[in-house]
């Protein structure tokens, strides 16, 4: 029993001193470096914190969507267009992964400038009878999506033909996990991006594609 | 030893996800602790200090978040048992989850993959203030990425600490050591045979369920596996309303101070569910999946769950489908003035009304449906004919023959099954607007359901009824299962968004499922064809359409 007592404090002791020794320094606060009234701590974050990047040939399913304006899009002429394409899956009533996913969206042209020109931004819904054109549109709306971003749903078989093609298929939305995927043009590989990136490593990531 | 030292552990790490509701410190009584209470509920739910402005936060990717992005509620959800998406977990932060002490770590691998090896204390304002600021849990170990640190002043924090510390503390009415109340509601006017229909499924459902064929009641009282301590039997009322709808909040009170329930489950009506679904907003009690025509058309109901939105989504369906065919020429619709046909006739005129070819006119036929009322229908010369009416009107109607096969549409809702003859419509081409799918898929897909009824020996009846009563039935087993003894009616809720479009069991609809705050599970439907001349079943005529 003094043991396990033992290695339970020993345990806990190691923890709080890795926890403390995985420190990165806090972004800037709207009132300074560090959090205001707080104690003497500073924000701590995991170390499994980050993405997988890999490279992928995904062949894109001849589908035919529906905009947030209602309007027939085909699949093929948005995502291999030979314009550089950011994809991610979300649905509108999703409450922890999605909102991350588009709030990065939404500031990656930000970090981009000038950049970001030539490069489209497309959400898919994996709620499609839910997430109508109309519904699409007022969330874009609310996340102040920019022309270059579009919003698609369409049938239920063709969402889920679009997942499995990108091997994203988990089922019901509610087994969903983060994943962006980026293409140069039409006939490069794909990069797959799995888990939370920030806008400044999505950045990062597109203009590595470019440059290949 | 060993067995009962990972037996131990077992429970102590289930305790950190299913607590026992009665357990935990139930809010402060004095006004100055209720005023934190609700500055805490404000921060929770919406992402607004007790100032007003929005709440500020780094979350995950770091991405800056305020306000209701930044609210704890949109991934602690609102019973604060949390959730799951995907492989990240969301832990409650309920009053009695914080105030928990985990102490053993977890050592099989499977359990630990999907709750990690927490240890720590039990969580203090202290340890909370330092949890939310600077994302460490109560041990000292960070908290997963998705987590955000927020910026907290010490009043905010004091406020938050007040209001975690009292969240669902306790049990939700309608559930004791024993048992679990349910009450099922029945308009006045319903049809014999719906009724009999909806009670013999809930009965023969309820009946198994407190059969005791798993040993439920002896295994409560020996061993200690948490899941068994969480059964309760199986009580379910019947709660008939009678006379005018104005009358039927003041009865379903009485009823409830009399039986308190936990949920009310499935139901039936001809005329508005809304002073139901008023009665259940107020008392914040569940009502899932009432089969209505007409859907409460208030849409943001934090309680009620629908099946679909009834006839109005019908109209929807079928003004589209008329709009892409170039719907042109007269549409006359009929319907009786103040039953749900009304709100599907309001809901075409209202899709429709950017279509110029359209010209709609309305006929309400009121008192009998006689042959005089019909020659008016005819000497309006449609080119199409809506009938929001039910089968017993539609018995009645007769139109002469015309050269052309007139196209007539009927509500599935409404007419359930009793078509009218289409050599009394002078030879109308009959369709149908449908929510549901053809054979062989249909057939298929209820397969399930159709032993089932035979097993328990429920004869022929309301289909439609039956299936969606078994559904809802099922799937509300499913979702107390998981609440093991958290009997939190919001954490019911939340469960429910989540399972629906993941239960095996089938309903009439061939596609359901729902989401945070989503509150109508089949969104779709189909126009179809009725027996084409010279025999044959239902064709469709149009894809799917979700409007």
């Amino acid at each position: 029993m003094n043991r396990r007592r033992a290695a339970i404090t020993t345990t806990l002791a190691a923890a709080e001193l890795v926890g403390w020794a995985m420190v990165r320094p806090p972004l800037a606060w709207a009132h300074g470096s560090e959090a205001p009234g707080s104690p003497a701590g500073r924000v701590v974050w995991p170390d499994s914190s980050g993405y997988t990047r890999t490279e992928r040939a995904y062949a894109v399913p001849d589908v035919v969507l529906t905009d947030s304006e209602a309007r027939p899009v085909r699949l093929r002429a948005v995502l291999e267009s030979g314009e550089p394409v950011m994809v991610n899956f979300i649905f509108t009533t999703c409450g922890t992964i999605c909102p991350v996913m588009v709030k990065v969206f939404s500031e990656v042209p930000g970090k981009l400038g000038a950049e970001a020109q030539r490069l489209r931004l497309v959400s898919i819904s994996i709620d499609p009878e839910n997430d109508t054109p109309a519904r699409l549109k007022a969330y874009a709306r609310e996340h102040a999506a920019g022309p270059r971003w579009q919003f698609l749903t369409g049938r239920v078989q063709d969402i889920g033909a679009i997942q499995r093609a990108f091997a994203s298929y988990r089922g019901d939305k509610m087994n969903h996990e983060p994943v962006t995927l980026l293409h140069a043009a039409a006939g490069k590989a794909w990069v797959r991006i799995d888990g939370f990136a920030s806008a400044a490593e999505l950045a990062s990531e597109y203009r590595k594609v470019l440059v290949k | 030893m060993q067995l009962r030292a990972m037996l131990g552990t077992t429970i102590a790490v289930l305790s950190l996800v299913w607590l026992p509701g009665r357990v935990g410190a139930a809010a402060p009584a004095d006004d100055v602790a209720e005023a934190l209470r609700l500055q805490g509920q404000r921060m929770y739910r919406e992402g607004l200090r007790p100032s007003g402005a929005p709440l500020s936060a780094i979350g995950a990717a770091q991405a800056v978040i305020s306000g209701k992005e930044a609210a704890c509620m949109t991934c602690h959800r609102r019973s604060g048992f949390g959730t799951s998406e995907g492989r990240i977990t969301i832990r409650p932060i309920t009053g009695p989850a914080l105030r928990q002490e985990i102490t053993v770590p977890v050592r099989s691998p499977r359990i630990r993959a999907r709750l990690g090896s927490s240890v720590r204390p039990p969580y203090t304002e202290a340890l909370l203030a330092r949890a939310l600021r600077t994302g460490v849990d109560a041990a000292g170990k960070p908290l997963d990425a998705a987590m955000p640190r927020y910026e907290l002043s010490d009043a905010e924090l004091e406020a938050m600490a007040t209001y975690l510390f009292s969240l669902s503390a306790q049990a939700s009415p309608g559930v004791d050591d024993q048992e679990i109340h349910f009450a099922t509601v029945i308009q006045p006017g319903v049809a014999p045979e719906e009724r009999r229909a909806m009670l013999d499924v809930m009965q023969a459902f309820v009946r198994d369920k407190d059969s005791n064929m798993r040993q439920d009641e002896q295994r409560r009282e020996v061993g200690n596996m948490r899941m068994y301590r969480a059964y309760r039997k199986w009580v379910l009322h019947v709660w008939e309303l009678q006379g005018s709808s104005d009358t039927w909040r003041a009865q379903l009170e009485d009823l409830y101070r009399e039986q308190p329930v936990f949920a009310l489950l499935g139901g039936l009506g001809t005329s508005s569910w809304q002073p139901i679904q008023d009665f259940s907003e107020r008392f914040e009690i569940p009502t899932v999946l009432p089969q209505v025509p007409v859907a409460p058309q208030a849409l943001q109901t934090q309680y009620t769950f629908c099946f679909s939105r009834g006839v109005v989504l019908e109209a929807e369906v079928l003004a589209r489908y008329l709009r892409e065919q170039g719907a042109a020429g007269r549409i006359v619709q009929v319907y009786r003035p103040g039953h749900a046909g009304a709100s599907a006739a309001a809901a075409l005129r209202q899709t429709l009304a950017g279509s110029a070819a359209a010209q709609i006119d309305d006929l309400q036929l009121e008192g009998a449906s006689e042959s005089a009322f019909w020659r008016r229908v005819a000497a309006m010369r449609p080119a199409v004919l809506v009938l929001w009416l039910e089968g017993a009107d539609l018995a009645h109607a007769t139109l002469p023959a015309t050269g052309a096969s007139l196209p007539v549409y009927l509500s599935f809702q409404l007419t359930r099954g009793q078509h009218p003859d289409a050599a009394r419509l002078g030879g109308a081409d009959l369709r149908l607007v449908y929510p549901s799918d053809l054979p062989p898929r249909h057939d298929a897909r209820l397969l399930r359901s159709r032993f089932w009824l035979h097993n328990k020996g429920l004869g022929p009846g309301d289909e439609t009824v039956q299936v969606n009563t078994l559904f809802t039935m099922t799937i509300v087993s499913d979702v107390i299962g998981h609440l093991a003894d958290s009997f939190s009616r919001d954490y019911f809720v939340e469960r429910l968004e989540h399972v629906v479009g993941q239960t095996p069991m089938p309903s009439i609809f061939p596609q359901v499922s729902l989401g945070p705050g989503q509150r109508y599970a089949a969104k779709g439907a189909q126009v179809v064809q009725l027996a084409e001349p010279g025999g044959g079943g239902m064709k469709a005529l149009s894809g799917w359409i979700v409007p």
